[in-house]
């Protein structure tokens, strides 16, 4: 009886956690679909936000107001990104974006380093816990859910109902016929990689309400982050859920077995794992949104 | 001003610069010593790198984990065993290289930026092993060798390392198997139907450059006559190899030789001058070779027909250089 508690507790935190990491695997995924780029930088994003948000709760913002700020700044960042860097090696091999982005991700990370040095911080509000019969629940990790949530459900709306959304699923499905029929493509791909660094940037603040954090964070957030794209299917966004889900699973579970570097264990074997058995998923996947 | 060398000129030349690197421990002071020592290793690894990545087009983020194998392969053998170091670091870039056969089979299946993210994911992975691993690699603690007593004989180590890498890269240059090799960067599913083994071309590379990283581990861990997980296993060495090697050139034989002089330089400045600042500086350097020079500085000089060598395909035109395995554009 109060084993299948424990469980049913691991469970629920598991699923709490995909939630938060389906947001930023959905940005890494729109990317992909739209740029046909991996943005290695994505954690790195994540960080960003994480610290913007901290940074801005030191001068006395509340940081549920801090994550919209987040979100704007980051969706600058990331058009600017996309405009100058990106969209310059776009029509390039993928060796150029990837070492281009891998750049961009040493930049962000050693100017984190710089700002905010390597200790590990964190922003403790709401801390009590819900009480639902015998399981606890912590509020925080509640409220974050419901916010992912809310996003993912805004931003899966906004991809299939809005004119918008309807330009980036033509542009990630054929992007010359999307610019034949007069949709431009290059305004397309700033915005999607401005949505992806949003949707990156709020998870980081997620993640600094949820956990300790420094400013190398984006190492071990890109793995998993891939793993779960990969483990989904490309463009998949369905997938992406799913993907989300295995990973915190396994992540919580190995967490709650044994120790934090072992649940790093576990997410690089299934990342490897699913790299291995379907390693034609990869490219050939599904493109479509 | 065009530069044209014979083959038997180019072959003077090493011999006068083999000379002349030979003679420096001799020569300058200590502290030259470890500069010239460090700068080999830099040429060795960038080397390594631009086999892996420069020839077949598989961007590796992560070629510092065989350094790290290397590292600790070395400082355990001398540990427990009381080998020899020399012995021990060519033990250790054996294990590395025997580490790749494995790896390179699974790993090189992956395409672009899975093969990145793997490598990059198998470097930390490592490194996180070896800091839970205590039994064998002493954890964070890290394991302590005895000082070093002449410098000159590390130095004449990393030199060897050095030319070897150099020579096997100036062979692959020149021969049909180095051909080979690059069919797997401008077209790997075109040479697959051609009838050549692409993946024996991949693996090989990838173990011979595992074999140099190896090496370059071993004799770094008995220079520092220490080990724990962030010196076996340095990001900030991971990121400067890449960037030597694209700076130079990836996929030409001058080109690491080139980049890591150069960047070696700057470094030991940006060391000296910013500590804090030194890789805010790779990061917008390395985006600035990517953006304007992708094809680095041997690139640059082909473009503008100041050099005449025998015709390198993979500089003739710029794209070519980063040609990715998977040909996706």
């Amino acid at each position: 009886m109060q084993d299948s508690l424990l469980i049913l507790q691991v469970l629920i935190n598991g699923l709490l956690l995909a939630g938060v990491y389906g947001v930023a695997a959905i940005g890494l995924n729109l990317i992909f679909g739209v740029l046909r780029v991996a943005n290695i930088a994505h954690g790195d994003f994540m960080m960003l936000g994480a610290f913007i948000v901290y940074t801005l709760s030191g001068l006395g913002l509340s940081p549920l107001i801090g994550i919209p700020i987040v979100g704007g700044i980051l969706f600058v960042i990331g058009l600017l990104t996309e405009r100058f860097l990106v969209e310059k090696v776009v029509s390039q091999p993928m060796a150029y974006s990837l070492l281009l982005l891998y750049a961009v991700s040493i930049l962000l990370r050693n100017v984190g380093l710089n700002l905010w040095t390597s200790n590990y911080v964190s922003l403790n509000i709401l801390p009590g816990s819900l009480h639902i019969g015998p399981l606890a629940i912590p509020e925080i990790r509640l409220v974050v859910f419901i916010i992912a949530v809310g996003l993912t459900v805004a931003f899966t709306f906004i991809l299939n109902k809005t004119t918008v959304g309807k330009t980036i699923r033509a542009s990630i499905q054929h992007p010359d016929l999307a610019g034949a029929c007069g949709i431009d493509v290059r305004k397309v791909r700033a915005l999607t990689f401005g949505v992806g660094s949003l949707l990156a940037g709020i998870t980081g603040t997620f993640f600094i309400m949820l956990f300790s954090v420094n400013p190398e964070m984006g190492d071990m957030m890109i793995l998993k982050l891939f793993a779960i794209v990969i483990v989904g299917g490309l463009g998949n966004y369905m997938g992406t859920f799913a993907g989300a889900l295995v990973i915190a699973m396994a992540e919580t579970f190995t967490g709650f077995y044994g120790t934090t570097q072992f649940s790093d264990v576990a997410v690089f074997s299934i990342f490897l794992l699913s790299l291995i058995l379907r390693p034609q998923g990869l490219l050939g996947g599904r493109k479509t949104a | 001003m065009k530069v044209r060398l014979s083959l038997l000129q180019q072959f003077g030349l090493f011999l006068i610069v083999l000379l002349v690197l030979a003679l420096v421990p001799a020569l300058v002071s200590t502290y030259l010593v470890t500069f010239f020592l460090t700068l080999l290793m830099y040429i060795a690894l960038a080397y390594s790198w631009n086999f892996i990545s420069g020839y077949t087009g598989y961007i590796s983020f992560g070629q510092i984990a065989l350094f790290g194998i290397g590292s600790y392969s070395c400082a355990i053998l001398i540990f427990k065993w009381n080998m020899p170091w020399l012995l021990a670091a060519a033990t250790g870039s054996l294990i590395a290289g025997a580490f790749a056969i494995p790896l390179g089979l699974i790993m090189l299946r992956l395409k672009g930026p899975y093969f990145a993210v793997g490598m990059m994911g198998l470097f930390q992975f490592l490194a996180a092993l070896a800091a839970t691993w205590k039994s064998l690699t002493n954890g964070a603690t890290g394991i302590y060798l005895p000082p070093v007593s002449a410098l000159a004989y590390i130095y004449f180590a990393f030199l060897g390392l050095a030319v070897v890498l150099f020579l096997a890269t100036w062979k692959l240059e020149h021969s049909v198997f180095g051909l080979r090799l690059r069919t797997v960067k401008e077209d790997e599913e075109g040479a697959e139907s051609l009838g050549i083994n692409t993946t024996f071309y991949k693996v090989f590379a990838f173990v011979v450059s595992a074999l140099g990283c190896g090496f370059a581990g071993g004799i770094q861990v008995f220079y520092v006559s220490y080990v724990d997980p962030t010196t076996a296993f340095p990001a900030v060495l991971n990121i400067t190899m890449i960037i030597m090697a694209l700076l130079g050139g990836m996929g030409t034989y001058w080109g690491p030789l080139i980049g890591a002089v150069l960047l070696g330089q700057v470094s030991e400045f940006l060391w000296a001058h910013f500590p804090y600042f030194h890789l805010i500086i790779y990061g917008c350097l390395l985006a600035f070779i990517i953006m304007f020079m992708p094809s680095g500085i041997m690139g640059y000089f082909h473009k503008r027909k100041m050099l005449r060598g025998e015709g390198n395909p993979s500089l003739t035109n710029g794209s070519a250089a980063l040609k990715p395995a998977n040909g996706n554009g």
